[in-house]
């Protein structure tokens, strides 16, 4: 192993990331060489330096009574939440089976199962309430770019468009943000608007054959699922992709949006025509650039 | 831990107290590196915790405990400040920085707690973060790749140019500390260009 080689890894090695057998080699090549056992401890100093200017810096440090109070609130949030709060022995895991299975039996029983498009009306919904409005996703959005090379070659199409500004006759439609997303293992292109005070959600995702089955791909914007928590969704569909909108705003204000909207989107996604007033949208969108 | 027969409320939480509550300082000091407000450092360890309470049955006994609040912690902050500016997905941070650091100086000698930090504080934050989680948390290159959702190829080239940056930018500081160049001997540490050997 040469010098450069040793500077190469000499980090990874302070980290303990490399194989047992390099490690034996940067070691043997140390012992020799006193050049990279100075560049070493350099490096090994400047991380003892890191981690002790963290542990001093007097405006890095907590208050005492912040800390007493957390561990108070934690001790009555503990309290308060019982049993639910952590899966402790195997108790626990049994009551949790029981719960579950007494959940699905209700569920078999009581309610007949989502057909696939309530399910995907549901999981807009939730992508909405959790990405757009309260940012609590389990897992970060990503580029439309990474995942139109990674998921999806359609979300290429949501990079830009729609555009930033659609001028409608009741407002402008603002883009906010583009990013594509997870909810509930299922994948959405997302781009958050801004129409008349309300956050709206245009979400584009591959359906299922079951799913298309279900609903015309010809069909215009239509309600889809229904209005939960306030909130309502109203799709287009194509052949493999639905393009949604969600937003508190009522149905019709919706399904008028997603015309003018959704529907271009729809046509350049799939290529085709839905039956709409072309001539009203000729002005919304440009030719796609790419 | 979790593995031991029934327990009760209070020993869920003197699980919870002993094996999470320790590490509370360490993650305010994070919280407060990243969000750089006492305020919001005190509503995101809160939140941390109330969230790890939470799912403090999928904590698996045995494994990194703060790499797991780390984790936590980070999609928080990551969370919020994405409510603020809406800016974090954009584009990925390393498209717009140099690429390349030609020469690392040696580290200076001198390293006080305020040269240091305030260095830090210089570059990047996509590299401050990497740089804090792996050099100061101690986390690996896996768990840090999980704790900022960005591949472990990413950390480590993150890393690469972090390190090297911090290092120019010591000697910089520390050269003009001392009223010295940087390519002089200023920082007094062994010659640390590299020979073939």
């Amino acid at each position: 192993m040469t010098c450069r080689d040793v500077r190469e890894v000499a980090e990874s090695f302070l980290s303990d990331e490399l194989l047992t057998e390099t490690n034996h080699e940067i070691l043997r090549h140390l012992e020799t060489c006193p050049s990279c056992r100075a560049d070493m401890d350099a490096r090994r100093r400047l991380r003892s330096a890191l981690r002790g200017a963290f542990d001093r810096a007097p405006e890095l440090q907590p208050r005492a009574e912040f800390t007493d109070r957390l561990r108070e609130q934690l001790r009555e949030a503990g309290a308060h939440t019982g049993r639910r709060w952590g899966g402790f022995g195997r108790w626990l895991a049994m009551a949790a089976a029981l719960v579950i299975l007494t959940g699905l039996a209700a569920a078999v029983f009581l309610h007949r199962p989502l057909t696939p498009a309530e399910a995907l009306a549901e999981d807009a919904i939730g992508d909405h309430r959790y990405c757009a409005l309260t940012f609590r996703l389990i897992r970060h959005p990503i580029p439309l770019e990474d995942a139109a090379r990674q998921f999806d070659r359609a979300y290429r199409l949501l990079i830009d468009a729609p555009p930033v500004d659609v001028a409608t006759p009741d407002g402008t439609v603002h883009v906010v943000e583009r990013h594509a997303c997870l909810y509930d293992d299922r994948r959405f292109g997302h781009v958050v608007l801004q129409y008349r005070g309300h956050v709206v959600s245009l979400l584009m995702t591959a359906t299922e054959a079951a799913a298309s089955a279900a609903e015309p791909a010809d069909a215009g914007p239509h309600v889809l699922g229904r209005r939960t928590g306030g909130l309502s969704v109203v799709s287009v569909n194509g052949p493999h992709h639905a393009i949604l909108l969600v937003s508190d705003l009522d149905s019709a204000a919706l399904t008028e949006l997603s015309r003018l909207v959704s529907v271009p989107l729809a046509e350049r996604l799939e290529g085709r025509l839905i039956s709409i007033d072309v001539s009203r949208l000729a002005t919304l969108f440009a030719a796609p650039s790419r | 831990m979790t593995s031991a027969g029934p327990r009760d409320d209070s020993g869920a939480w003197a699980a919870f107290e002993g094996e999470v509550l320790p590490h509370a300082d360490r993650l305010f000091r994070l919280a407060m590196w990243l969000e750089r407000n006492r305020a919001d450092a005190e509503d995101v360890v809160q939140e941390t915790m109330i969230q790890a309470m939470r799912s403090f049955h999928r904590y698996q006994p045995g494994t990194n405990c703060r790499a797991w609040l780390i984790t936590i912690l980070q999609r928080i902050v990551s969370n919020r400040r994405r409510a603020r500016g809406r800016s974090m997905v954009v584009d990925d941070p390393d498209d717009r920085i140099a690429h390349t650091v030609p020469f690392v100086p040696p580290v200076p000698q001198a390293l006080t707690d305020e040269l240091v930090l305030g260095t830090l504080r210089r570059l990047p934050t996509a590299y401050q973060e990497v740089i804090v989680l792996c050099d100061v948390e101690d986390l690996s290159y896996k768990e840090a790749a999980e704790a900022l959702s960005i591949p472990i190829g990413t950390v480590m080239s993150r890393l690469h140019r972090g390190r090297a940056q911090l290092r120019t930018e010591l000697a910089a500081a520390d050269a003009a500390l001392a009223g010295r160049r940087p390519d002089g001997d200023a920082a007094g540490a062994p010659d640390e260009r590299i020979e073939a050997s």
